[in-house]
């Protein structure tokens, strides 16, 4: 369904609105479904930094499913998540900066 | 592009994340590892996937450096060997397919032109990929399509309508048809996907 059918209903009942504001209305009702829903996946690519630790994430990453790195025979190879990190780990101070891509994930090959 | 492999196996890596960032940690395999911590985990620390040969390197202000193919951007860190005035590791700026450029004192000389000058890059080359769960996408002119512009189900859709309309009724001050649509909301959202399984579960009660 495109924006403008759905604006159309709106105006039936509703007469002429700003479309400015019912886009915003739409992006309000797609991100209360995506924070409920958590079904929409997608996946991007970064540089995997010498001496960096922290990579900061963009704004549309809800919840991270898994990490892969990529390996000595360029395939991605799934990496497990620490569960107690705090126990291990203290604070550092590596820098945090990273430009995400997306990815295509046709290159997928978990082993 | 000259792509040199990581020449030993990999690091044992793991992962953690807090609200905005994600952490990537690897196993601590270097023995002479003083630079940071004494902790079984450190940063990666293994060599870039990127290098080439140097060939040529100008005596202007900002040097540029010939490197055929490179496959660098800018912003991009390599550590560069060889020479006798640029060694070490710097942050380039790309120019073309063959050339970058680095911020440094320039030599008078053209350091490129002797052999085994060379770069490596300090990064793998997109070494690093994350699957996760996404926010949908906006919507900001009216020929997108909620399905292949924002990625939201079409059996959603249903739901966007319903919310709109319970927040045009609370705008309007009638909250009962608000409440109304926004229980139709909540009940469409909830229910999606519809799943009819054809398997029934049989209840036997404990005798």
């Amino acid at each position: 369904m495109t924006a403008k059918k759905i604006i159309e209903q709106i105006e039936k009942l509703f007469g002429r609105q700003s479309e400015q504001y019912m886009f915003q209305l739409i992006n309000d009702a797609l991100d209360d479904i995506a924070s409920h829903k958590r079904n929409f996946t997608s996946s991007k690519t970064t540089d995997l930094k010498k001496h960096q630790r922290w990579y900061s994430l963009d704004d549309d990453v809800v919840d991270i499913k898994r990490v892969e790195v990529l390996d000595t025979n360029d395939r991605y190879v799934l990496v497990p998540k620490l569960a107690d990190s705090h126990k291990i780990l203290r604070a550092d101070t590596d820098s945090n900066s990273a430009t995400w891509t997306a990815s295509s994930g046709s290159d997928d090959s978990l082993t | 592009m000259a792509t040199n492999k990581r020449t030993y196996p990999n690091d044992y890596f793991a992962w953690y994340n807090d609200e905005d960032r994600l952490a990537i940690v690897c196993e601590d395999t270097t023995a002479t590892s003083g630079e940071r911590t004494k902790e079984k985990y450190d940063s990666f620390q293994g060599d870039g996937n990127l290098s080439g040969n140097i060939t040529a390197t100008s005596t202007s202000s900002t040097v540029v450096l010939t490197s055929s193919s490179h496959g660098l951007v800018t912003g991009d860190r390599v550590v560069i060997s060889g020479t006798t005035t640029y060694d070490g590791n710097k942050e380039i700026t790309r120019v073309n397919d063959n050339t970058f450029s680095i911020t440094d004192s320039n030599s008078t000389a053209d350091e490129g032109a002797s052999s085994g000058v060379t770069w490596t890059s300090l990064f793998i080359d997109n070494g690093l990929r994350i699957t996760y769960t996404a926010k949908y996408g906006t919507i900001d002119a009216q020929t997108e399509d909620l399905k292949t512009d924002a990625g939201l189900d079409s059996g959603l859709h249903p739901a966007v309508v319903c919310y709109l309309k319970s927040r045009m009724f609370e705008d309007v001050g009638d909250i009962q048809k608000a409440q109304y649509f926004r229980a139709m909301y909540d009940k469409m959202v909830k229910q999606y996907p519809l799943r009819k399984s054809g398997v029934r579960t049989l209840s036997v009660p404990r005798l």
